[in-house]
């Protein structure tokens, strides 16, 4: 940055006044900019925000924004891809507040949608690869992002969806765990990693605050059935054949109240959406766990009809 | 404006969860992802991911059947409780199975790994009255009374241990006979049977069956 520092000074007392306005480090930003010499552009407006005579104008600002803007559309998931989004949404914002006339807005606000949704993009690409809390930092930023742009936005919806496909990331690395008890598996190792406990807490927590935020979500009511009903079916099947005949008796209570859990998640999720083959399938399960044959054998008769009406 | 042409409009992908989720993200390093076998399982994850564009992202454990498994759990502790005649102290220890593939499959899961009384664990099933033979339990599965009579009849010339489910069995056809009661499996036993087939019950197992006839 510094190499260009002198030529730009000694260019701007030799040439006469009339060029100091076209090749001031704004107006020279912009020409590289213009000519996708974006590097060059990023230099050049960096020793503008630094100058007093430039960084309290807007415009500086918005070009500063635009141009670290592109060079991480260019370059996203490169090393330098986080810090160049981060100085793009800080140009704009600082755009917006120092424009009073609000000249700016129609680009600032898009802009910072856009950028808003790639960090949205990126808390659903963090909870893909089960970087949870990095997820969630993302999902903070894009809100906190939004806001600056939409002040009276619900995030309801949104917040229901972050935290579902949360649940369910957590929900399959939790069934890849009891799946694999041996403490030393990768699944265990996982689990161990993101503070995932026996019952599956976490988990249950992000479904029930699914559920207060829309209880007629069918996907939370069905999973959050699932996961009692899979929990205590791991618990039978964890089970040994040494174990005391008391404790035996004990285990099927406590499997039988986790049943009985998931049996009002399920009839949620059924009376949402009776013609869901999963939850049909889910209640069968439920009733059978229950020992109730009867009911078992409805879900199931009401699941062929669906299978031959097909 | 001057930058106008460098504008996108929003790319924003919306979450989609369950039946169909249809992000996939890009891959980035993995903060935590310490070993080649966390990156594997990671990479699993993501696959199965995208399987879920056609399933419930959280899927219901279907290769267990919870009442055969806890079944076979109750049929191991009750052989075990049992003193059995001397001639039946040797070679293999033969559980047979009537009308009930899950609790069979589970039996078998079992029997690899254990055995009872020192004795290998065999498990048979049988389709037909005449397959019944020589054998140490017997589950005889059957809604009706005359679907499993004529099972329990043929396992009566053994000293086997007769077991039945549903209501009305413990009365004439089998030593113990599974129950529900308030969603929980429990069992009842007919102490004569027991008798008669020269088999001698704990008073543990006694203890715990809600029903005894003596």
């Amino acid at each position: 940055m510094n190499r260009l520092l002198v030529p730009i000074l000694v260019l701007l007392l030799t040439i006469p006044i009339g060029l100091r306005a076209q090749l001031d480090p704004v107006s020279l930003a912009l020409r590289a900019y213009q000519s996708k010499e974006y590097t060059k552009a990023q230099e050049l407006i960096d020793i503008a925000v630094a100058d007093e005579k430039f960084n309290t104008t807007a415009r500086t600002w918005l070009f500063r924004g635009y141009i670290y803007k592109d060079m991480y559309k260019l370059d996203r998931t490169g090393p330098n891809g986080q810090e160049q989004r981060a100085n793009a949404i800080s140009s704009f914002q600082k755009t917006m507040e120092l424009d009073t006339e609000k000249e700016f807005d129609n680009d600032c606000i898009p802009s910072l949608k856009f950028l808003g949704s790639t960090l949205f993009n990126d808390a659903a690409t963090a909870l893909d690869q089960s970087e949870f809390d990095e997820a969630q930092s993302y999902y903070n930023d894009y809100k906190e992002l939004t806001l600056v742009t939409n002040p009276n936005i619900d995030f309801s919806a949104r917040d229901v969806e972050f935290k579902l496909y949360k649940a369910s990331k957590l929900s399959l690395i939790y069934e890849l765990a009891e799946a694999d008890t041996d403490l030393a598996s990768p699944a265990q190792e996982l689990k161990s990693v993101l503070r995932i406990d026996a019952t599956g807490a976490a988990i249950i927590k992000l479904y029930e605050e699914v559920i207060a935020l829309d209880s007629n979500n069918v996907s939370a009511n069905y999973n959050l059935g699932i996961h009692y009903y899979n929990q205590g079916v791991n618990m039978i099947d964890n089970l040994d054949y040494e174990l005391p005949f008391e404790e035996l008796f004990a285990v099927q209570e406590k499997v039988m109240e986790l049943f009985t859990m998931a049996l009002p998640y399920m009839l949620k999720a059924y009376e949402l959406d009776p013609t869901r083959k999963a939850t049909l399938q889910g209640l069968s399960g439920i009733y059978f766990g229950l020992n109730d044959i009867e009911q078992s054998e409805y879900y199931q008769l009401e699941l062929d009809k669906l299978n031959s009406n097909q | 404006m001057i930058l106008k042409s460098q504008f996108e409009t929003s790319d924003l992908n919306y979450f989609k969860i369950a039946d169909s989720v249809i992000y996939f993200g890009v891959q980035r390093s993995h903060t935590f992802a310490r070993n080649y076998n966390v990156k594997k399982l990671l990479t699993i994850i993501i696959l199965l991911a995208g399987f879920a564009v056609v399933a419930e992202a959280q899927s219901m454990n279907t290769k267990v059947n919870p009442r055969a498994k806890m079944k076979s759990l109750f049929i191991y502790k009750f052989a075990q409780s049992i003193e059995y005649p001397e001639a039946y102290k040797q070679g293999e220890f033969v559980i047979a199975v009537v009308n009930d593939d899950d609790l069979a499959n589970s039996l078998r899961s079992a029997a690899q790994a254990k055995s009872i009384n020192s004795q290998k664990v065999v498990i048979k099933t049988y389709t037909t009255i005449a397959e019944v033979e020589r054998c140490h339990v017997i589950y005889i599965g059957g809604k009706t009374q005359a679907e499993v009579e004529p099972f329990s009849k043929k396992a009566r010339k053994y000293n086997a241990l007769i077991i039945t489910e549903g209501v009305g069995m413990i009365g004439r056809l089998s030593a113990i006979n599974f129950i529900i009661s308030g969603n929980l499996i429990k069992f009842e036993m007919n102490l004569r049977i027991f008798r008669e087939q020269d088999l001698t019950v704990s008073n543990t197992l006694e203890k715990l069956a809600t029903n005894v006839v003596k």
